[in-house]
């Protein structure tokens, strides 16, 4: 067949190019990986470069004298190939592309240009076509393109997934810019997409929160490390509630993110759960750590009268059995008084206990009666002047005005026989005033002052607290409860204690009492 | 009992404690010096007091147990006289205190008396 077409090509009237140009195309055709090759105006290859030989697997007197159908094409480009040789013969320059899978089965893709050669006459003599195998670049766009679109079949999955989820969730881009929010999160925010989109987001934040959030997401924007953290947004009522927010980086191919998958979990109710247990567990410990503090100082008060009480007796004890001028009756005496005394100090520190106890159940029961304050500060003073004297303190008592209202007598007898006591036990022997004043709408002022040892301004604000004794200068025993049960008193009746103090020059205690009301019955 | 009575320094900011020891220590035929914190009884001895024995609170103001001891060991005249320390603090003390003897409060009479004979 080659031979007989190639004798048919070189008789051709329109034949090809000429021996001399022939030498010149095959050098040209062979150096190039490109396919070049010319038509004759009939259609009819009279020159194919080597390479497309080669992929042909065929000779070039095999094809010289051929068109596209005797080369066995497909009938679609054969048609195709001569619709386009037809404008080319028309003088157009023809481009396309397409397709070939070559006898071997592989499948190429190959872009070519039909261009038409003018003789000297100017009409159109041959066409010369080159083709150009582009199989590298198609395929890698063909896989670019199956890859976006995974990625969007993918996307639009998650979103389904993600519509579904009880999480608020949202995707961001590999800038942070914030595309894509879930029905949750919408339905949550009561927002829409357009006041969300990118960072719109900010305005659901607590703007107390804000700032560590704005110093956070970017930082993981910027490092790819995955972002995780708590703070609360707002819902569509206007209430917070926290969420546990974790975004995860989305990797392409080439490594670089591509996207943010972020989650906010609601996890509000765990957390006040926490808190509340957290505060619950300091509620029990701070309790335990007071029961713990009292018992030491219960025991440590306890201790001490009980051994003079040991003492005191098992001295008379001996002293009897020893019979005789060992045991003078006024000697025992004496120390008969001072266990009894002891007795009165255990009785009073166990009085103590009991009210604390009946304070902290809530059993501080007030007897209120009319009652004349003046009468009842004479009667407590007069009971003060031995150990007043003892203590070389001048103690004064001095009233302005009417000073009578309704008050538990027992109860306000024990808040300023605690008041005299301090002043006394801390007063350094200089004098002491109890100062009564009516206030205007009834109601009255008791202010006990002393020029003693003061309290450092620290020690004051726990002054009034359970189990303290303001300094260890002021720990001459006790429970440290006085001040603490004298402020429970106080506020049963309505009214306030506070103290006025400079160290070295004394202390001031202030008692603001409510006129109270007949039959009325305090009670905390 | 030798002719001169045997000298015991009691050490306790409780007023009645402290006056009962004496008391009764006096009587048991010792002779007791009472002061009412750890200052006091440093100043007795730097004045040249003596004791057999000190008998000491710890939780006293100005200056407690534990500082007095510490200012008596500080003193090589004063370091040996042996301290035997009373107290409501209960087990174990807040702090650990160099001592010949702890004894709790209440202390009873014979174990007082047998105490202070250890050092007289």
């Amino acid at each position: 067949m080659g031979r007989k077409a190639k004798s048919k090509e070189k008789a051709g009237p329109a034949a090809g190019p000429d021996p001399r140009q022939f030498g010149l195309l095959y050098a040209v055709g062979a150096s190039s990986p490109d396919f070049t090759y010319v038509f004759d105006t009939d259609q009819r290859f009279t020159y194919v470069s080597p390479p497309l030989l080669r992929l042909w697997g065929r000779t070039l007197d095999e094809v010289v004298g051929k068109n596209f159908a005797d080369l066995g094409y497909p009938p679609h480009l054969v048609e195709l190939h001569r619709r386009q040789l037809d404008e080319a013969l028309g003088g157009k320059v023809v481009s396309g592309s397409n397709s070939y899978v070559s006898p071997e089965g592989v499948e190429g893709f190959y872009e070519y240009t039909f261009v038409p050669v003018l003789g000297v006459s100017g009409r159109v003599e041959s066409i010369a076509g080159t083709t150009r195998e582009v199989s590298a670049r198609v395929r890698a766009e063909h896989e670019k393109r199956d890859a976006q679109k995974l990625l969007v079949e993918s996307e639009e999955q998650f979103h389904h997934f993600a519509d579904a989820m009880p999480q608020l969730a949202w995707i961001a881009r590999a800038d942070g810019f914030i595309f894509w929010y879930n029905r949750r999160w919408y339905e949550y925010t009561g927002t829409t997409p357009a006041q969300m989109e990118g960072w719109g987001w900010q305005s659901v934040h607590d703007p107390h929160e804000l700032p560590r959030v704005l110093e956070k997401w970017p930082a993981s924007i910027r490092t790819g490390e995955p972002f995780e953290m708590s703070f609360p947004l707002r819902a569509a009522d206007g209430t917070f509630r926290w969420f546990l927010t974790r975004a995860t980086p989305v990797r392409g191919a080439d490594g670089a993110i591509s996207r943010w998958f972020g989650t906010n979990t609601d996890v509000d109710a765990e957390r006040r759960a926490s808190e509340e247990r957290d505060a619950a567990l300091r509620t029990a410990h701070e309790a335990l750590r007071l029961r713990d503090e009292f018992l030491s100082i219960a025991s440590h008060e306890l201790r001490t009268p009980l051994m003079t009480m040991d003492l005191l007796l098992a001295s008379m004890i001996r002293a009897l059995q020893a019979g005789g001028g060992a045991a003078p009756p006024e000697r025992l005496l004496g120390k008969l008084q001072r266990v009894e005394a002891q007795s009165a100090r255990l009785s009073g520190l166990v009085h103590h206990l009991l009210d604390v106890s009946r304070i902290t159940s809530g059993r501080l029961d007030l007897d209120l009666v009319h009652l004349d304050l003046k009468a009842l500060a004479d009667e407590i003073v007069a009971r003060f002047r031995e150990q007043a004297e003892a203590a070389h303190c001048r103690l004064t008592v001095s009233t302005q005005g009417r000073v009578d209202g309704f008050w538990d007598r027992n109860r306000l007898d024990q808040v300023l026989t605690n008041l005299l006591s301090n002043a006394v036990k801390y007063g350094e022997g200089k004098p002491i005033r109890l100062d009564l004043s009516g206030r205007e709408g009834g109601g009255v002022r008791i202010m006990v002052q002393d020029e003693g040892i003061g309290i450092e301004p620290a020690d004051q604000a726990l002054l009034f607290e359970r189990f303290q004794r303001a300094a260890s200068a002021r720990n001459f025993g006790g429970f440290g409860l006085g001040l603490w049960i004298c402020r429970q008193i106080v506020t049963a009746h309505g009214g306030e204690i506070r103290v006025e103090s400079r160290p070295g020059a004394g202390s001031t205690f202030v008692v603001d009492l409510p006129p109270g009301a007949p039959g009325a019955k305090g009670n905390r | 009992m030798t002719a001169e009575p045997c000298l015991v320094l009691v050490v306790d900011d409780d007023r009645d404690i402290r006056e009962t020891l004496g008391e009764v220590l006096n009587e048991e035929g010792f002779r007791a010096v009472c002061v009412g914190d750890g200052r006091a009884a440093l100043d007795q001895l730097e004045s040249g007091l003596r004791p057999e024995v000190i008998l000491l609170d710890l939780m006293m103001p100005r200056m407690d147990g534990w500082h007095f001891r510490l200012e008596q060991a500080k003193r090589p005249s004063l370091a040996d006289i042996p301290v035997v320390v009373i107290t409501a603090a209960g087990e174990p003390l807040p702090a650990p205190i160099d001592a010949r003897k702890i004894l709790s409060k209440p202390v009873q009479y014979a174990a007082l008396l047998a105490t202070v004979n250890e050092f007289c």
